[in-house]
């Protein structure tokens, strides 16, 4: 029954207002049981038994201890099972409810359920024979007196047992005990009660005591006001400083006492990085060195991307930072600890580069202002606040974004879901910047919520629908459909060059749709030659001010991900009416050279035409052709005869305009690419091949590098200051540094003063190492990663000494020959048509694309989707290649996908591999964040089925930028490594266990386990790779036949390496001092090199 | 209890009540003069005022020919929480409780009998500490009794919740606000046992809704009683004052 009611009246710092009353009923009941095993009188306690809780004995006292004992020893309570019979009062539960002890409650919560303590949790605050009233001083104190009067008097009758009440400060003066003097209940202080009658718990409870001496655990210490207080005094101190005012900045600016710069924001994670670190680069010239913020005061706020302004530190500020930054560790809002799943995921993600001995000492640096924030939607997962409540963390996928508060209800809904999570601002309190929920995209893992991410957070599009074309530019499409194919009217045919009589033909890889080039290529009558390129007419689809202008200009490019990509003009023109496909009359824009017998140019022709390509060959039927194959699969056999000459004759023509621009110092560039095959059923990827590169594909390719360059040439004749170019900067020698170092290893010189320079020496490289094509590869993509990007300009925005074009050595170069895909393209050829006067329809209201404003403003526009495109292309890979991974680890059921790879990169906790085979790089973890070795136990064994444990006691770790070691230990058997030392450099051969990280917070990322390594050279690894097997069988036949000494000999090579390795072992065991040797003998378990020993006997 | 402890492990919620007991009620009918009929209603802190007026002459357009149109405005007085703060007439979830709260007495009262006619119900909601739509359907029920139309029966309505594993009867603030409880509101007319009203906004596991629904029906009795109680309290006094 409920008996009377009172109101309780708490007080709470509002959001909008100051302070805010809040009351809450409470009523007071008569029947709260007092759970004691032989009380008759309540009625209550066998439901108590019914929900399983257990009861006070009628053995030894009933202790009932108070707020300051509970707040400050639930330690000691908590551990000391001789502690029984305790009585937790309610109101001290909510004494630390007010102070936010979720920990110690839940403490007191699991005495009270365990039965072997019979304690109990006693619910006074309603219980109308204990209620005190809110407003007496020492309410609480008040409160458990009465309990245990209470208890006392209730129990009286039943049994007579002692009741106790401990607490800290007890004197026998003060009146709330004195009014309970006669009751008859005792108050202990805690220390004494101890000592009196559990000695064996005194030194517990002095060490907590010693522990314990300065913190705020006694929570009555404090009132509840007082402590709000002191929270937000805390949370004051520990906020960031404020941003200097505009004008500051202004002043600080002018007179170089700030500096401003783009921010770069590592958040803290990885081995080495403790600590969120903000770089901001600033070239590369040595006045000004690169800027780097270490911790997160600071950083002040600052994010990724972000335009900020800093004050540098000096050399004394600078040693003493070093020293404070170590403190500003810990973080005071709860909830913040990172899950164990975040973390693994930090230690996948590869340590920090390993520091150039030579590189320019970044000087220090502290946020003072951020000028430009770069928030951007940001994909998150959630990471739930356990505390409930609507707040909670929105985990960014970009590691490089702070997590963000957000406020949300049903978390339930979006838990391993990505979702989209705005920033609304960064309060100098809070330690995570504050943000909102926008929408959910979809759960993690699934294909197409994973792609959705990828265009997200590229800022390519809102999801894959949003890329859809709108009504207003399909209605601008021409018709073509099947049943009434697309052709050319009467007026252009009239107004255009007809080459529907030439030989015209295209070359692209299999499959392709949006076919953007064609050639042409014949002998002239004179001995020389004529050549063309031509190339798809999208301009005189695509008009300018058009929707589908508009809309592709807003896309940019086209962005091709694994296996979908998204069209940046519609269709119906990149496939059919725009595409150059054989055997169809087609619109085009050409350039047709003359060339005289030695390939120079004599005469150039460029403007629109009409085509009918003769066919539409993909790359491997071109170059069977060029091989000299006949009846290529595919092909019509009339027309191969007249294909192969053309093509041949385009070959010997490519092949000196080649040589050409290689003696002018063109680089020869790596990328990775990789294609993906899937089943066409299951949609499971079915195989994974690097791209592969004929002749032909770079027979193609130059052809149109010279196209391009030609009309870079023509049309900056006609727009000096509004041509749209592509530049490449040359980059400072300095950038090469880690290629040069890497390089030495193996003995090359690397000379990087010139493009020509740098060509010659990865010729050199080539030419060394024609047995090992991975290095090559790696040396070049290494050259390529140090370089700067390529980049679209407007001609009138620089001098024309920067117009160079550093990798293909080309003074002038630009795009023309994709405008199906790339809308730089499409602004060149209105640019080529103005200057040859054909645009026509073209530039009507259409002064824009002459202007140097219009086009240095879009080519801004057009290198960021570039970069976006390009990295969402990688992403999608990297996708791909973790679904590959876990469908060939755990989707097949097998244990292990072992490749051979090759050290691209050293990082100061590890490697970073290449596996050509996959086209991926993934980091191999060799020591984790706490600084300990992880060295695969299978690096000894070779066996990947041990990769899973690791080799104990290596130590001496050591990374440079040249080389990685490892120092194993005494007690472990080195077969075929020769050393204790295990070095690694870049470039060296290993075998590598590729795994991906489960992990429902991102894309799982691949990482790598050592599986066994080889000696650096090639021919080494052959070799190492031949023993290993070998051995093996040598030893097991031997066993069998026991003519060991005859067969071994016969594999000759493998075994007299082997022998010397084999008769070590074979001292060692017979020795046999040491015992550790035996336990690691054991762990190699069925390992083969184990049976080995018995034979190395016989030999 | 403790925040987080909405149940404790000794069956004791926030404010002192074992799961299966109502908070207090306490009504009365007939408190303002100027209405038809009127209801003051409290259970816990939650306190409503109810006015009724009608059946009377339809304004424009709500004129229906052969039944009276009920119209029901919910208003939340800016003081009814801690903190201050005005809604706005057209506020989406005032609208919300408005519009159950109509549905819910189209069915109960006989609006056949009031041809030509509209019934206004005004519900204003002094404060607030959970069960706004209970309260004002209960506080409504008395009103229209007091105001003497002809309804097929009371409409009881009542909360319930699920806790722990353990079906809760009628929710106060705290543990409504909570995301994890399920909150069914049913109204029913008690001597026919039919559902006039059945609402619920969160998830709540298809094998315990026969629980919970039958803890809220059990509520809805007990508050048949209260409600029956008041109106005979209402008559006595009305009879005292006649003779």
């Amino acid at each position: 029954m409920l008996g009377t009611r009172t109101e309780n009246v708490a007080f709470r710092r509002g959001k909008r207002q100051g302070l805010m009353m809040s009351v809450t009923e409470r009523y007071l009941r008569q029947d709260i049981p007092c759970a004691h095993k032989s009380c008759q009188l309540c009625p209550h306690n066998a439901d108590l038994a019914r929900r399983g809780l257990p009861q006070l004995s009628d053995s030894g006292m009933i202790l009932i201890p108070d707020a300051s004992v509970v707040s400050r020893y639930i330690e000691l309570l908590e551990h000391s099972h001789a502690l029984t019979n305790l009585v937790f009062c309610q109101s001290v539960v909510d004494a630390l409810d007010r102070r936010n002890r979720t920990r110690t409650i839940r403490n007191v919560r699991g005495i009270a359920a365990d039965p072997r303590r019979t304690s109990m949790v006693f619910a006074n605050e309603v219980f109308a024979q204990t209620h005190v009233e809110t407003t007496l001083p020492a309410r609480d104190n008040r409160a458990v007196m009465r309990v245990a009067a209470w208890y006392k008097a209730h129990l009286v009758g039943a049994v007579g047992q002692k009741v106790v009440v401990l607490t800290l400060k007890a004197s026998k003066s003060s009146e709330q005990y004195a009014d309970y003097q006669e009751s008859g209940v005792k108050v202990w202080k805690l220390a004494e009660f101890l000592a009196e009658f559990h000695p064996a718990l005194v030194e517990h409870y002095a060490s907590i005591t010693e522990a314990t001496k300065d913190g705020d655990m006694d929570i009555t210490g404090m009132t509840p006001a007082e402590y709000a207080q002191a929270r937000i005094l805390a949370k004051a101190q520990s906020g960031y400083p404020s941003h200097l005012s505009p004008s500051e900045i202004e002043d600080g600016l002018r007179s170089g006492t700030l500096v401003r710069g783009k921010i770069r924001v590592l958040q803290p994670g990885g081995a080495m990085r403790t600590e969120s670190q903000g770089i901001i680069e600033r070239g590369g010239a040595a006045d000004t060195p690169d800027i780097i913020i270490v911790g997160r005061a600071a950083l002040n706020r600052a994010c990724t991307g972000d335009t900020v302004v800093v004050r540098l530190l000096t050399r004394a500020e600078e040693s003493a930072e070093g020293k404070d930054t170590v403190v500003e560790q810990g973080s005071d809002e709860t909830g913040d600890e990172d899950d164990n799943e975040a973390l693994a995921v930090e230690q996948v993600e590869a340590g920090e580069e390993t520091t150039l001995d030579n590189a320019r000492k970044p000087v220090r640096g502290v946020v003072v202002g951020v000028s430009e924030r770069k928030w951007r939607p940001f994909v998150a997962t959630l990471q739930v606040d356990e505390a409930g409540g609507s707040r909670h963390l929105a985990v960014p996928v970009d590691s490089s974004v702070p997590k963000i508060r957000i406020h949300y209800m049903d978390t339930a809904a979006i838990a391993e879901m990505y979702f989209v999570v705005a920033i609304d601002e960064w309060p100098a309190d809070s330690q995570y910047p504050q943000g909102h929920f926008v929408r959910v995209l979809g759960p993690v893992g699934n294909l197409d919520t994973e792609v959705d991410v990828i265009l997200v957070e590229r800022q390519i599009a809102v999801s894959q629908s949003a890329l859809k074309f709108s009504l207003a530019s399909m209605r601008e499409m021409p018709i073509s459909t099947d049943q009434c194919p697309w052709s050319p009217s009467a007026e252009e045919v009239a107004r255009r060059r007809d080459l529907r009589d030439s030989l015209i033909f295209s070359i692209d890889p299999k499959g392709s749709q949006d076919i953007d080039d064609a050639v042409s290529m014949r002998k002239a009558a004179d001995g020389g030659y004529e050549l063309g390129v031509h190339i798809a007419d999208v301009t005189q689809f695509v008009l300018p001010g058009s929707a589908t202008d508009t809309e592709a200009m807003a896309r940019g490019t086209t962005v091709y991900l694994a296996d979908r990509r998204f069209n940046m003009i519609p269709e119906v023109l990149s496939e059919q009416v725009c595409s150059l496909r054989g055997l169809k009359d087609r619109y085009a824009v050409s350039v047709i050279w003359d060339l005289d017998s030695e390939y120079n140019a004599t005469k150039m022709w460029f403007g629109r035409t009409l085509i009918r390509s003769a066919c539409e060959m993909y790359y491997e039927q071109a170059q069977a052709l060029l091989d000299g194959v006949t009846n290529v699969d595919g092909l019509d056999p009339k027309m191969e005869a007249s294909l192969k000459e053309s093509i041949v004759e385009l070959t010997k023509a490519m092949r000196v305009l080649r040589q050409r621009r290689y003696e002018a110092g063109a680089l020869e560039l790596a990328s990775t690419e990789i294609k993906f095959t899937f089943d066409k059923e299951s949609g499971a990827i079915s195989e994974l091949l690097p791209k592969s590169s004929l002749e032909i594909h770079r027979v193609i390719e130059e052809a149109m590098v010279f196209a391009n360059s030609a009309v870079a040439r023509r049309i900056y004749e006609q727009f000096p200051g509004a041509a749209l170019l592509r530049r490449h900067r040359s980059p400072g020698s300095e950038r090469f540094a880690r290629l040069v170092d890497a390089a030495r290893t193996k003995g090359f010189e690397i000379d990087c003063s010139s493009n020509a320079a740098l060509a010659d020496s990865l010729r050199r490289i080539t030419e060394a190492s024609k047995s090992d094509p991975d290095i090559v590869f790696l040396a070049k993509s290494m050259a390529t990663l140090a370089m700067q990007e390529a980049e679209y300009f407007a001609t009138g925005d620089c001098g024309s000494d920067a117009y160079l074009h550093y990798g293909l050595a080309l003074d002038f170069y630009t795009h023309f020959t994709s405008p199906i895909r790339r809308y730089a393209d499409i602004i060149v050829h209105r640019q080529l048509l103005e200057a040859v006067a054909m645009g026509g329809t073209v530039f009507e209201g259409n002064a824009a694309v002459g202007s140097q404003k219009w086009v240095g403003d879009t080519t801004g526009k057009l290198n960021e989707r570039n970069r976006q495109s390009k990295r969402a292309q990688r992403e999608s890979t990297e996708l791909f290649q973790s679904r590959y991974v876990v469908q060939r680890t755990v989707g097949s059921g097998q244990e292990h996908l072992i490749a051979d790879g090759v050290v691209a990169e050293i990082r100061t906790n590890g490697l970073i591999v290449y596996v050509p085979k996959f086209g991926l790089r993934g980091p191999v973890h060799l020591r984790d964040s706490s600084g300990q070795i992880k060295l695969a136990l299978s690096v000894l064994s070779g066996n990947a089925r041990d990769s899973d444990s690791f080799i104990e006691g290596c130590s001496e770790f050591v990374a440079d930028t040249k080389q990685l070691s490892i120092r194993l230990p005494m007690n472990v058997p080195v077969f075929q490594l020769g050393s204790q030392v295990l070095r690694f450099s870049v470039f060296d051969h290993v075998r590598v266990s590729l795994r991906v990280l489960e992990t429902k917070r991102r894309r799982p990322p691949v990482y790598l386990i050592l599986v066994s390594r080889a000696s650096s050279s090639a021919n080494g690894m052959r070799a190492y790779r031949s023993t290993l097997p070998s051995l093996d069988k040598t030893f097991r036949v031997s066993a069998a036949s026991n003519s060991a000494s005859k067969k071994a000999s016969n594999t000759g090579n493998a075994t007299s390496t082997a022998s010397p390795m084999m008769t070590t072992t074979g001292e060692k065991l017979t020795t046999g001092k040491s015992s550790d040797y035996y336990s690691v003998l054991e762990r190699f378990g069925e390992m083969s090199l184990f049976e080995t020993h018995c034979d190395v006997q016989t030999l | 209890m403790s925040r987080q402890e909405l149940l404790s492990p000794e069956g004791l919620r926030v404010d002192g009540r074992r799961a299966n007991e109502l908070r207090r009620i306490s009504c009365r009918a007939s408190v303002l003069n100027s209405a038809d009929g009127s209801s003051y209603y409290e259970q816990g802190n939650t306190k409503v005022l109810v006015a009724v007026y009608g059946p009377r002459e339809p304004r424009t357009k709500s004129l229906t020919h052969d039944q009276a149109t009920i119209n029901v405005e919910f208003n939340v007085a800016p003081f009814s929480t801690s903190e201050r703060r005005k809604r706005s007439k057209g506020d989406k979830r005032l609208l919300e409780v408005a519009s159950f709260v109509k549905q819910t007495f189209e069915g109960a009262v006989q609006t056949a009998v009031y041809p030509r006619s509209q019934i206004d119900i005004y519900i204003h909601l002094l404060q607030h500490d959970g069960g706004t739509l209970e309260t004002c359907i209960n506080a409504a029920t008395l009103a229209l009794v007091d105001a003497g139309i002809s309804m097929v029966d009371y409409v009881c309505a009542c909360t319930a919740g699920f806790i722990d594993e353990t079906p809760v009867l009628d929710l106060n603030f705290v543990e409504e606000s909570s995301i994890e409880t399920p909150d069914l509101t049913v109204a029913v007319l008690p001597r026919s046992g039919n559902i006039a009203l059945l609402q619920m906004e969160s998830r709540l596991h298809s094998s315990k809704l026969e629980d919970v629904l039958e803890l809220a029906t059990e509520g809805c009795k007990h508050i048949h009683k209260k409600l029956d109680d008041a109106v005979l309290a209402a008559a006595s006094e009305l009879a005292k004052k006649l003779s």
